[in-house]
């Protein structure tokens, strides 16, 4: 079993862990299990090892670059990577080759990772888990017939299955609290303008958010410190002061108001009973923690899953509009389909969507005037059969996630037991905008106030 | 005689047949042909099937309000700002 990211920075500082060692156990492991878990599109071996020598020698010199110097990790692959494929899972992109890293990709490697390759997605992120495409879907290591959800499915996969000890996301309407909830994982989607977008290949202009995965609420945090940061090329990039998540980490709950937003996972859209009593007993361990909990009232899902999808596939369809009317082959059938409807929608349409956002926005942030963050579920349940997920799923249920992309609110899924299944359960924590230190400390609270990180799938070892 | 343009030419096997999206089928190509898509009858029927739910979502954002509700930027940091 791979350590945590906090583990294994703590021992690598004290020399009890080589980078190189590390990074072959990793590179050993994806050899053994990935070509049942399909979770990388490309290993990068020879890179990986030569950034993995690189941090061994500096952590030997007593010059290592901070806590992330030597730790394995890999990109979703719509983050550009220089020099290497970023394929964005499409036919499209077969043959794209970077000339620079984005942002992300630059932190992280000036932070010392050793980054191991591409990660499989949803087809630019939105359209999977599909079966027609160059590369097979992700599929979840708890149960390789189950679906990881998407659209950062090999991220989840691979830091589950111990591949990887930390990956990067994207997150428009859920893709990252969507397979850190499948995957039994911590995935957090910070607030909208904090962690730069530049360098990664765009589904939704108003939606897309940059965040990390991984097996502890710590570990993100650690992750999240070198995401950050003001980039003026990124023309949404928040100019704030640098929070330090790790450092917060231990803030814990005592005196925080937690709002349960109970009518969207019991009502608009009812989760399974394992998951609402996993939500109850959350909110058990939150008050033994010290915070005062309470049901909230919030506008419906329904009207958050409406706004944000027609926002999302406007946006989504103005990017691809050329490729739409040019290659409309080279997509695979889901992503096709989905993408055509925003074809549909007129410009009046959007700006009533819009402006719609704007009502629903304020409505959050006025019931949050009242607490401090917001609990619900991340989703349904357990993983369905990745054979059985529906093309219109957002037609059938609407999102637990979407909300806090139309709001733009820091939202955190964590793992909050196992059901019938023995596969994993979540909660979500949503914070007020730039208050995203809190929602992680919260998180980080209840990992330790419970069981859950002691268990890893079968298959990880 | 002046002719139509492409676009605009009805469609004339179910012309005026209105389907339950509140679109009919000669307004869903010519939809179809402004944004430019050429689909195939499998793919028409794909979109077809699931327009009464989008129509659903666009009636759902189309609700009435007040002519002074402006778009929203992601979110309202004067009105968060404020509360504090």
């Amino acid at each position: 079993m791979l350590p945590t990211i906090a583990d294994a920075s703590r021992r690598i500082a004290a020399r009890e862990v080589s980078p190189v060692e590390l990074t072959q156990t990793c590179l050993d492991r994806i050899a053994a299990l990935d070509p049942t878990l399909h979770s990388f599109i490309r290993v990068t071996p020879d890179r990986a090892m030569a950034d993995a020598r690189a941090a061994e020698a500096r952590v030997m010199a007593g010059a290592a670059l901070g806590p992330l110097d030597g730790i394995p990790i890999a990109h979703k692959d719509i983050y550009e990577t220089a020099g290497i494929p970023t394929t964005a899972h499409s036919r499209q992109l077969e043959n794209y080759v970077p000339e620079q890293d984005g942002t992300v990709v630059r932190r992280w490697r000036e932070a010392g990772t050793v980054m191991l390759g591409k990660l499989a997605t949803h087809e630019f992120a939105f359209g999977g888990p599909s079966f027609d495409l160059p590369w097979p879907p992700a599929r979840n290591p708890w149960d390789p017939t189950r679906f990881t959800a998407g659209s950062s499915s090999g991220t989840g996969a691979a830091v589950a299955a111990g591949l990887i000890l930390g990956g990067t996301g994207s997150d428009t309407g859920g893709s990252i609290r969507g397979p850190a909830a499948l995957c039994g994982l911590a995935g957090f989607k910070p607030t909208y303008g904090l962690v730069s977008r530049v360098g990664i290949l765009p589904l939704a202009f108003s939606m897309d958010h940059a965040g990390p995965l991984a097996w502890t609420v710590e570990d993100c945090a650690m992750l999240l410190d070198a995401m950050t940061g003001h980039d003026p090329a990124d023309p949404a990039s928040a100019n704030r002061p640098t929070q330090g998540f790790h450092s917060g980490l231990n803030a814990g709950v005592r005196g925080l108001r937690i709002g349960v937003v109970r009518d969207w996972h019991e009502r608009d859209h009812r989760v399974s009973d394992t998951t609402i009593a996993a939500i109850d007993a959350a909110t058990e361990v939150f008050r033994g923690l010290g915070a005062q909990v309470r049901d909230v009232a919030l506008p419906p899902l329904e009207d958050f899953n409406a706004c944000g999808f027609v926002v999302l596939v406007t946006e989504a369809y103005a990017l691809h509009e050329h490729w739409m009317r040019t290659s409309l082959s080279q997509y695979g059938e889901l992503l096709r389909d989905r993408m055509a409807l925003g074809a549909l929608v007129s410009g009046a349409d959007y700006m009533q969507a819009v402006r719609f956002r704007r009502e629903l926005c304020s409505a959050v942030a006025a019931a949050m005037a009242d607490v401090d963050l917001l609990l619900t579920a991340s989703v349904a349940g357990e993983a369905p059969p990745i054979d059985q997920v529906p093309k219109w799923a957002t037609f059938v249920k609407p999102s637990l996630t979407m909300p806090f992309n139309v709001t733009g609110q820091p939202a955190l899924s964590v793992c909050s037991g196992y059901g019938e299944g023995g596969l994993p359960l979540s909660i979500q924590l949503a914070g007020r905008p730039f208050e995203d230190a809190a929602v992680l400390a919260a998180g980080h609270a209840y990992e330790g106030a419970t069981p859950w990180r002691e268990t890893r799938p079968a298959i990880a070892g | 005689m002046r002719t139509l343009p492409e676009t605009c030419k009805p469609y004339r096997a179910t012309q005026g047949a209105r389907m339950t999206s509140g679109l009919t089928e000669a307004e869903f190509e010519v939809v179809l042909r402004r944004a430019g898509l050429t689909l195939d009858s499998t793919q028409r029927g794909v979109l077809l099937n699931v327009l009464p739910q989008f129509d659903a979502m666009l009636a759902r954002v189309r609700n009435g309000r007040d002519r002074s509700a402006e778009p929203a930027h992601i979110f309202v940091p004067v009105a968060i700002e404020s509360q504090r």
